[in-house]
């Protein structure tokens, strides 16, 4: 099939290889971000101004890189639960049932790898985590079970 | 550099300071409608603001070689007056405003000798804001100018002048007096000015500008101070190490005038751990350093280091790392440079490449021989960083150890023995909680022990919460792994074992209660202590044991971080469920808990060897950008000096053994 071909065929993104390297691609840059953020506070703290400048430049850049990627995913679906996102009431189901999930699934199963392997404090530090997220879950809850009325008021 | 660029294209005299050198920028009335744009918010702060201001024309003066004397005076109905004996603010008639040059200044925003580079070199209000928003910001406004031989007054309201400048008479002082009540529809609420805070940065400048001397009285309370220091900057780092045991007698002292820039340094190392460095540009602080710190850190680390190879103090491979060699220094950089290029938010922090590397070759040439020329104090510097490195790699190695023996079911006591040892040495200081009455009382008042009952403190530290329990039992024995605690509780309790809480040296059923504090939380596998203590508990005997709890799950992560690098060795981050769990599941009933909240002083709490100097700054920055979901939760205060105050909860369980 020629490119010719594909194109007067319409692709599917969703389900398909790039789609893929999208969300791939959403999360190395936020983790990316994050980590220029991380480090130049490491070198604020040493007194490299100019490296701790520029660092944080970066962080911003990629800010905007990763939500390039979020935008052409976002008609296919939320990068990290597939759910559907949208409008805000559609975005805050997305976001509880990933919270749910880090809540209930994955951090509490990271804890317990921690544990079984004597890493006592970076299992707690999971099971911290554990805790908030799901206090995330429940301010979300909240909010979205007032609907719109919440900005109204 | 462009100051000599400035001074040569100028046309007026620099010492003629008259009409001519006040220069017109436009509008006022913005200042009153958002006060913030000017002074950073309408709140405490600001207040201050207003009066540095008024402080700040007057060391312009001094720095221009024109003023020796600033008075500042609040007054008993909350107005301030702000004195000195320079030129006097002109009051001719100034050319193209057609008003006079005083009213000018005062009435216009960006008006004043500061904006014409001729008349002031250097100016000290970087800030820029001038003394007009003073006036906008005042109710009302006095000015006195002592001029000529003649006495002038003008009166202003809400900014705008409500009189001529008056002849009030003859005289022959020479100065300025600006007299303002800060407008109480600005300042809504708060204490007004503080004596306190105004003193600390009369004390800063006095230091700063060791020709000056500034008083400063409250006539609310009769404060009355003067500040005059002809030590300059060196006793100011004396002033600021005067409660320190220091590493080596006189600060290291240096004053350099590069390309038009002055640089003064005070250098000084003590044998603690905090580290005090206080930066200034045109003698206002900044905060967040910037160019000059940077300049400065990056010359003594690379002229420590070469000095350090090439009198062989280091081993090979060795290398002393910039945090490292600030740990325990005080020091005091000012920088004084023509149109400083300052950023941030709160503009606090110089950025300057061309001034940052002139600092850094004047520290590096003036270190080099000051080291070659004093060995003895370079080799105990030295000395001091490499320890300093050492304890850091320490901090690594114990929770990496602590876990290694985890995983064996063993605990390493060498750990906790070398942690809590060196501390014992000023375990009191070491934090405010340790000693703090009511803290300690509510522990004991949740006694219900028999009064000849036999109570343990385990893990007992000096024995101050055992002993706090005198009067309301029998007898108290303690119980601490560290031999240096273990001495100090001698002192306090009536005997004193040396042991390990997960296998504790006694029967089972033996005492009346067991009472430990702030402890469970560095121990892995807490459960295991806590059956231990129920097993030396009598039948009904009452478990008391007080820890601090993050407020929520939202403020318990930030915590976490916080706590664990203070102290490398904690393993858990409690909330209120888990402690309810982790008595309960170890067969305790009737779980009571109350509650109470203590300040705690982060500097103090984290000036301990136990936490690296990275760490320190990395607690430091974790207040600083603490979320507002935190903060919500979660009260702290960051006062003006920097320090940081915690608000830490603490929670005292009482449990029964069935």
């Amino acid at each position: 099939m020629n490119t010719t071909d594909a194109i007067r065929q319409a692709p599917e993104l969703k389900g398909s290889a790039t789609h893929e390297r999208l969300r791939r691609a959403f999360d190395v840059a936020s983790r990316s971000a994050q980590r220029y953020l991380y480090l130049a506070t490491m070198a604020e703290i040493e007194g490299r101004s100019n490296a701790a400048g520029l660092l944080r430049e970066l962080a911003e850049t990629e800010a905007v890189h990763a939500q390039g990627h979020l935008d052409l995913i976002r008609g296919v679906g939320d990068p990290v639960t597939g759910l559907p996102i949208g409008e805000t009431d559609q975005n805050l189901d997305a976001l509880i049932s990933s919270e749910i999930e880090e809540g209930e699934t994955v951090y509490p199963s990271m804890a317990r790898t921690a544990r079984a392997e004597g890493f006592l404090d970076i299992a707690d530090w999971f099971e911290t985590m554990a805790k908030v997220k799901r206090g995330f879950a429940a301010r979300l809850g909240e909010l979205s079970e007032m609907g719109s009325g919440a900005d109204r008021s | 550099m462009s100051t000599a660029k400035r001074s040569d294209n100028n046309k007026t005299p620099r010492l003629a300071y008259d009409a001519k050198s006040i220069t017109v920028l436009p509008g006022l009335e913005a200042v009153r409608r958002r006060p913030g744009m000017y002074i950073g918010a309408a709140d405490a702060k600001g207040l201050h603001h207003l009066v540095f201001e008024v402080v700040d024309n007057a060391i312009d003066e001094s720095l221009a070689g024109f003023c020796e004397r600033i008075s500042v005076v609040i007054g008993g109905d909350g107005s301030c007056v702000v004195e000195d004996d320079g030129r006097g603010i002109p009051v001719d008639l100034h050319d193209e405003e057609n008003k006079p040059a005083c009213e000018v200044v005062l009435t216009t925003l960006h008006a004043g000798g500061k904006f014409d580079a001729g008349t002031y070199g250097i100016a000290a209000g970087i800030h820029g804001i001038g003394v007009s928003t003073v006036n906008a910001l005042s109710e009302w406004l006095v000015l006195d100018v002592f001029r000529d031989g003649t006495h002038h007054r003008q009166r202003y309201e809400r900014g705008s002048a409500v009189s001529p400048v008056d002849t009030i008479g003859d005289s022959d002082r020479r100065g300025t007096r600006i007299h303002f009540m800060p407008d109480a529809e600005i300042f809504e609420g708060g204490e007004g000015l503080s004596g306190e805070r105004l003193a600390g940065r009369m004390r800063e400048l006095a230091f700063l500008e060791p020709g000056i001397e500034i008083s400063l009285r409250d006539e609310r309370n009769g404060r009355d101070e003067r500040f005059c220091f002809a030590g300059g900057i060196p006793s100011f780092v004396e002033y600021m190490n005067r409660t320190r045991k220091v590493l080596h007698e006189a600060p290291i002292h240096m004053v350099e005038q590069v390309n038009g820039m002055r640089i003064e340094l005070g250098l000084q190392w003590t044998t603690g751990y905090a580290e005090d460095l206080s930066s200034f540009v045109n003698h206002v602080r900044t905060s967040d350093h910037g160019s000059h710190v940077d300049g400065l850190l990056s010359a003594m680390t690379r002229v420590m280091n070469e000095h350090a190879l090439g009198r062989r103090l280091l081993e090979k491979g060795e290398r002393i790392q910039t945090m490292d060699l600030l740990e325990g220094m005080t020091g005091v950089i000012s920088v004084q440079l023509a149109d400083p290029q300052l950023e941030g938010q709160t503009k606090t922090r110089l950025r300057s490449d061309e001034a940052g590397a002139i600092v850094e070759e004047a520290v590096a040439h003036h270190l080099t021989s000051y080291l070659e020329e004093n060995r003895a104090v370079a080799t105990k510097i030295v000395g001091r960083a490499l320890e300093a490195q050492r304890a850091r790699i320490a901090a690594r190695r114990a929770s990496e150890q602590a876990r290694y023996e985890v995983a064996r079911a063993e605990v390493n006591e060498d750990v906790y023995r070398s942690q809590f040892g060196i501390r014992s040495q000023n375990w009191h200081e070491s934090c405010t909680w340790l000693t703090h009455e009511n803290l300690l009382e509510a522990h004991a008042a949740a006694s219900k022990m028999p009064e000849d009952g036999l109570l343990l403190d385990v893990c007992c530290g000096s024995g101050v919460v055992g002993a706090s329990f005198r009067g309301r039992v029998g007898r108290i024995v303690g119980l601490d792994l560290t031999p240096q605690m273990a001495e100090m509780a001698r002192t306090r309790l009536d005997e004193v074992q040396l042991g390990n809480i997960y296998k504790l040296p006694f029967e089972e059923g033996v005492f009346d209660g067991v009472v430990t504090r702030e402890v469970l939380h560095l121990l892995p596998e807490p459960e295991r202590p806590v059956a231990q203590i129920f097993r030396v508990l009598k039948p009904g005997g009452q478990f008391i044991v007080g820890h601090i709890l993050p407020f929520g799950p939202i403020d318990a992560p930030w915590m976490w971080r916080v706590f664990k690098k203070k102290q490398p060795l904690i393993f858990t981050m409690f909330q209120e469920e888990d402690f309810r769990a982790l008595l309960e599941g170890a067969g305790f009933v009737d779980i009571e808990m109350t509650e109470q909240t203590v300040w705690e002083s982060i500097d103090l709490w984290i000036d301990t060897h136990e936490t690296p100097n990275i760490h320190r700054h990395e607690i430091r920055r974790l207040f600083d950008t603490a979320p507002k979901m935190v903060r919500d939760v979660h009260p702290f205060e960051i006062l003006p000096t920097g320090e940081i105050r915690d608000l830490w909860r603490w929670c005292v369980f009482s449990a029964r053994k069935p």
